[in-house]
């Protein structure tokens, strides 16, 4: 069991992070210096661009005008955003960073609403341990929070970061430790800028108490891992509770479906659930209902492949009755035949008076 | 009277407020955080946990830190 910071060592860890805080002071000056340098380019481009133009319009040279306005415009432009860049670089100046008094005020008050601190020399970070977190009936265990102190001032840096002690991750995913823990990094929601107030003004006690407050919460509209599929997912047909690589996904129905549950289309190999599965009556293959179709002629459900080899039942009964109408056809063609050859001769009228 | 006012809830407030003399934590708190359930804070006053009928003086620091705070991914 980890024993409280001395008062000494609590002094230590706080003249890490003033001295930290401070070096961001530093930054500021070299920061205001660079936009006042860039300020005061864009002045004397203005001046000298000012003196051009009215060389133009006493001479009544308006041909270099048009060229001469558009260095004016983007130089008006650049010096704009040098004196934004001024202006924040002041405000970040003329801020009041944290004494060390204070810093050391925020460890300790950090010792009492956590238990204990504890500072690692070597990585540079102090760190406090939440009570274990349960979360709708899930749990994940305690959590131990990381204050990086040498990224605390590094703006591409997030400088903390969450460990699972007793870890009881997601089925379908081991860094996700918690539904906004991915890979030791919280995704802070609606404490992000909160989390960032405190970083900057040195409160460090809040910072841990701020991502303390998004452990203890579920977002359950952006989590990675939502908690209903915490522990793999569920057979929507069966109830089934299914590790991530048994799960089938019905391409029809969108459902996910346990190995039982689900099959595949003959013809067209996607996954489908049973239930959005047809057994075609002519090939006997199962077939999905995108692929089955109906027969134009009697209506019959077939798979579109039978439909277009002509397969259908009645094609084959249509032929049959062709088949059989044939032999009559031919009987009464011979027998007009026959017929035509046995034509009576007929007699002269003139013979019939004699 | 003056008191120091950080507020970790939405964006982070922290500066000074004019706080009535007299005015106590609930009440402070009524004010400031209209609407909201106390029981869903963490307070603290000069870095300690206080009763709500604490009276506050010149130069308190109040923080107010909500208790659950949804995340994201």
């Amino acid at each position: 069991m980890r024993r409280p910071l001395t008062d000494k060592q609590l002094v230590r860890v706080a003249g890490r992070i003033h001295d930290q805080l401070a070096s961001t002071a530093a930054a500021s000056l070299l920061n205001l210096e660079a936009q006042l340098q860039q300020a005061a380019a864009g002045a004397d481009h203005l001046r000298a661009s000012r003196r051009k133009l009215r060389i133009c319009q006493q001479r009544g040279w308006m041909g270099p005008v048009p060229r001469l306005l558009n260095r004016v415009e983007r130089t008006g432009r650049e010096l704009s955003y040098a004196l934004s860049g001024l202006e924040r670089a002041g405000r970040a100046l003329r801020r009041k960073g944290p004494s060390l008094r204070e810093i050391h005020d925020e460890l300790r008050q950090a010792q009492d609403e956590f238990g204990t601190l504890h500072y690692d020399r070597r990585l540079d970070e102090g760190s406090a341990v939440t009570e274990p977190v349960e979360l709708e009936g899930v749990y994940l265990g305690p959590f131990e929070i990381h204050l990086e102190i040498p990224s605390l001032t590094d703006p591409r840096h997030t400088p903390y970061r969450v460990v699972a002690l007793d870890p009881h991750p997601a089925a379908c995913n081991a860094a996700v430790t918690h539904p906004h823990v991915s890979d030791d990094r919280l995704c802070p929601g609606d404490a992000a800028a909160a989390i960032g107030k405190a970083l900057d003004t040195g409160r460090v006690c809040d910072v841990f108490t701020l991502v303390r407050s998004v452990l203890l919460a579920y977002n359950p509209e952006s989590p990675y891992v939502a908690l209903d599929d915490w522990f793999g997912q569920t057979c929507y047909e069966c109830g089934y509770t299914m590790p991530p690589d048994e799960v089938r996904w019905c391409e029809l129905c969108g459902r996910d479906f346990c190995s039982e549950c689900a099959g595949y289309c003959h013809r067209c190999d996607e996954t489908t659930c049973l239930g959005c599965l047809r057994t075609c009556p002519v090939c006997e293959e199962p077939t999905c209902t995108s692929c089955m179709t109906v027969c134009p002629d009697c209506g019959r459900e077939l798979c579109g492949l039978c439909l277009e080899e002509n397969l259908c039942p009645c094609h084959e009964e249509e032929e049959k009755d062709d088949d059989d109408d044939q032999p009559t056809d031919r009987a009464a063609n011979e027998g007009a035949e026959q017929a035509a050859s046995a034509t009576p001769t007929v007699q002269p009228a003139g013979d019939a008076r004699g | 009277m003056q008191i120091l006012f950080i507020d970790n809830d939405g964006g982070g407030f922290a500066d000074y407020v004019e706080v009535a003399d007299g005015t106590t934590v609930e009440q402070f708190f009524a004010k400031q955080m209209a609407g909201r359930a106390p029981e869903a804070y963490l307070i603290r006053v000069n870095r300690q946990p206080v009763s709500r009928d604490q009276v506050l003086q010149e130069g308190d620091r109040v923080t107010v830190t909500p208790t659950k705070i949804e995340g994201a991914a």
